[in-house]
């Protein structure tokens, strides 16, 4: 314990991509098909740049305090008040996500798998599990994310590959669009899928080597970016963008219509729903983390596995709350423009004092 | 020890809850309480048959449609499907034995029907093996929306299962006593995909069609199949639609003229036809290679196809003169190409009267003219007006790589 710099860079970019790749890889397709029809992977692609830029605006600001976390330092740039209302704000959007991420896994779970089970018996599941894990420190919450990763990267890719034989190239033509509104409201939802990223923020003081900070997450978002652009072309390729529109989840329905060969392996679904599970779990370990570990700042408690297991009745309610699936789409979309807004606005506000001070240290000296 | 004694106790009592949830599936249900449906046909009811329904659903209401369909099932009934060739199982013709349970019922839409369906039979019916959907033509002709949804939505019904038209009553399909599979529904299924592998039909899954049917450059189209003596099923042609509606149907010559035309491999259809010279012959197809091309013309789409044509001699009588120079080849080759042409441009023709875009011309266009195509359609209705008037060019090329053992 006395080394606490044990996350290597490899690791924290395992953290940051199984993170990503979560329950939204089922209706990605849908949304940006949606934007842009057959132009959806060039769409896909121009939100992970979005999400790229932003990215870089946080993590650069994190390096240059390696050994404090975002909240920690930014009271010292802009005052402990305002510093403890913005952890507060950041605080609710991720319990928030957390509520609504687990439900949208539970709406998946119950309409496909399991039929008979009720939502509130696998939303809980799902929720306890992650708290008994978020009850751990962070250096075991990288190693299981390691973990999981290849397990979730593989069986994605392997059949993205199996669904690309399907592909029709003149569903995806034309590859480009003018860069309209909805190009860019387009672009803008497909970056609400990476805002887990802030994770890093975490990460950053147990990191063995800092400095690479930025380095580990671009690895992870253009792994994870790949993997959603390649899963838009796999299923506008196969079903076309107007039935692409038509499906709640695309993704799932490409799994179920993959084969190898005629009836030898066919129904690769279960595999890809199993490993979905674990995909929505880690994605759910994170941002159950995040908030932990935010709570326990702000309320200056203990330790953090008394704030996760008080998180748990909340989080377990707001997963509860959408009447239906449509509401819970709406909003994860909302979710994510509060986040987008926070997200690029915190750290520019955080820039800016850090230059302002820098400027007056220099003047003083 | 008197601090150790309380957190073992609580460690036995969460392992002791842990205990149930460890035990299984919340909702598993044993393979022998599944009525697993494997087959499905409907056909439409008149209206004068139609008077009685079940009221499983709804209570009477003048709202609802008035006409009915009616719904034959085929339920594996377990323990009786054989696994192999041979591997026990009954008489299919004998109830008793059989290993397929035929269930018939109606209802206005299909959802109704198959409630009505479990309404009949005890175990709670699964479509998770699914594989066949024969609607009669008179439903295909008809409105496909509501069996559409019904499919799209239900999360138990797969993209690969093959949807049928079949001339006459769908029902009889059910019935079919195949000497080859001992279940009807997977000697369909096996027959289809089959037909698939051998080159006789599109890989035409209903996952196809709906793909197509909501395509704007595109009109969907279904296998038509057929009885004949009976048990046999024929693949009978291309049922096409326009507008969601089926209006026309091929001849089966024409799978295969479609098939050249979109170049889907391998090839499978055999020609026969008459040279100038040389008498009756006949040609099988082995593999197919198309090249399209499409052009704005003068404000109107012109798409261009170059079919190239691998084929075999399989057949040449009714003439003294030999086929024993690569000359006397060429000049079947010729015939062939000016003969077969005229079948894909009659084929072509046809559609285009029909509205009934198969080839997906349209979405040629859109792709590679994607200008015209935003100032020109709107929606899918548009094309499919605008592909009654689009110039298509069709260039053949065959050429004949076998001749067989016989020389001359």
């Amino acid at each position: 314990m006395n080394n606490l710099r044990q996350i290597t860079t490899l690791r924290a970019a395992a953290v940051i991509s199984s993170t990503i790749i979560g329950v939204g890889i089922l209706s990605f397709p849908r949304y940006m098909a949606l934007a842009g029809n057959s132009s959806a992977p060039f769409i896909a692609f121009s939100g992970v740049v979005l999400s790229f830029l932003s990215y870089w605006l946080l993590a650069s600001l994190c390096q240059r305090f390696p050994k404090e976390s975002l909240f920690v330092f930014s009271r010292r740039l802009i005052g402990r008040p305002l510093a403890t209302v913005f952890t507060a704000v950041i605080l609710i959007l991720f319990i928030t996500l957390t509520g609504i991420t687990t439900r949208q896994f539970g709406d998946v779970a119950t309409t496909v798998l399991y039929k008979k089970t009720p939502i509130e018996a696998t939303i809980f599941l799902m929720l306890l599990v992650s708290l008994l894990s978020s009850r751990r420190n962070v250096v075991k919450f990288s190693y299981i994310h390691f973990f999981y990763l290849p397990l979730i990267v593989g069986s994605i890719v392997l059949t993205i590959l199996i669904s690309l034989k399907s592909v029709d190239l003149l569903n995806l033509q034309p590859i480009l669009m003018s860069p309209t509104l909805e190009f860019w409201n387009g672009a803008r939802e497909a970056s609400y899928l990476f805002q887990s990223s802030f994770v890093i923020t975490l990460l950053i003081p147990f990191m063995e080597k800092p400095k690479h900070a930025f380095r580990a997450g671009a690895l992870a978002i253009i792994m994870s970016g790949a993997i959603y652009v390649l899963i838009v072309i796999a299923s506008v390729g196969m079903f076309g963008a107007e039935e692409t529109k038509l499906l709640i989840y695309p993704t799932l329905e490409m799994a179920r219509s993959a084969a190898f060969g005629e009836g030898f392996l066919e129904r690769l679904d279960a595999i890809f729903i199993i490993i979905w599970v674990i995909s929505v779990y880690t994605t759910v370990y994170t941002t159950y983390y995040i908030s932990a570990y935010l709570m326990q700042n702000l309320f200056a408690l203990r330790d953090q596995s008394m704030a996760a297991s008080m998180l748990l009745p909340l989080i377990f309610a707001l997963a509860m709350l959408p009447p239906n699936v449509f509401e819970a789409y709406k909003w994860i979309l909302h979710l994510g423009n509060a986040g987008m807004a926070l997200m690029v606005g915190y750290p520019l506000l955080l820039w800016i004092a850090y230059f302002i001070r820098r400027a007056g240290k220099e003047a003083s000296s | 020890m008197t601090r150790r004694l309380p957190r073992s106790l609580a460690l036995i009592l969460m392992l002791a809850m842990a205990a149930p949830v460890l035990s299984g599936c919340w909702d598993q249900v044993e393979i022998e309480d599944r009525a697993l449906v494997l087959g499905l046909s409907i056909d439409k009811v008149s209206a004068k048959e139609a008077e009685k329904g079940d009221e499983v659903t709804h209570i009477h209401d003048d709202h609802l449609p008035a006409e009915m369909i009616s719904v034959t099932a085929q339920i594996a009934v377990p323990g009786r499907v054989p696994l192999g060739p041979g591997s026990g199982g009954g008489n299919p013709g004998d109830d008793k034995t059989s290993p397929v349970w035929v269930v018939s019922v109606r209802g206005i839409s299909l959802d109704d029907a198959m409630n009505n369906l479990q309404q009949q039979i005890a175990d709670p019916r699964y479509l998770v093996h699914l594989r066949i959907i024969i609607i009669s033509e008179d439903i295909a002709r008809g409105n496909l929306e509501e069996l559409n949804d019904y499919l799209r939505r239900n999360p138990e019904i797969r993209r690969r299962t093959w949807l049928l038209v079949s001339e006459g009553k769908a029902s009889d399909f059910m019935d079919v006593n195949p000497p080859l599979q001992r279940v009807p529904t997977l000697y369909i299924l096996s027959m289809m995909e089959k037909s698939v592998s051998s080159g006789k039909f599109p890989r035409d899954y209903i996952g196809t069609f709906w793909s197509a049917d909501t395509k704007w450059g595109q009109s969907a189209y279904l296998p038509y199949v057929a009885l004949r003596n009976r048990d046999n099923i024929l693949i009978k042609g291309l049922a096409y639609f326009s507008g969601g509606r089926m209006v026309n149907k091929t001849d089966p010559i024409e799978i295969g003229g479609f098939m050249a035309l979109k170049g889907i491999d391998p090839g499978g259809y055999s020609t026969l036809f008459h040279t100038n010279k040389m008498g009756i012959v006949m040609t099988k197809i082995n593999e197919r290679f198309t090249r399209t091309r499409s052009y704005i013309k003068d404000g109107k789409p012109f798409l261009s196809y170059q079919v190239f044509l691998e084929a075999d001699l399989d057949e040449h009588y009714g003439s003294n003169i030999p086929v024993d120079s690569s000359a006397k080849l060429q000049e079947i080759e010729r015939d062939f190409e000016e003969q077969v042409r005229s079948i894909l441009t009659g084929l072509v023709k046809q559609t285009q009267k029909d509205h009934s875009d198969i080839f997906g011309m349209g979405e040629m266009i859109r792709s590679h003219h994607p200008a015209y195509w935003k100032e020109h359609i709107h929606d899918k209705d548009d094309w499919e007006s605008l592909y009654s008037s689009t110039e298509v060019d069709i260039q053949m090329k065959l050429h004949i790589r076998r001749v067989g053992l016989k020389d001359q």
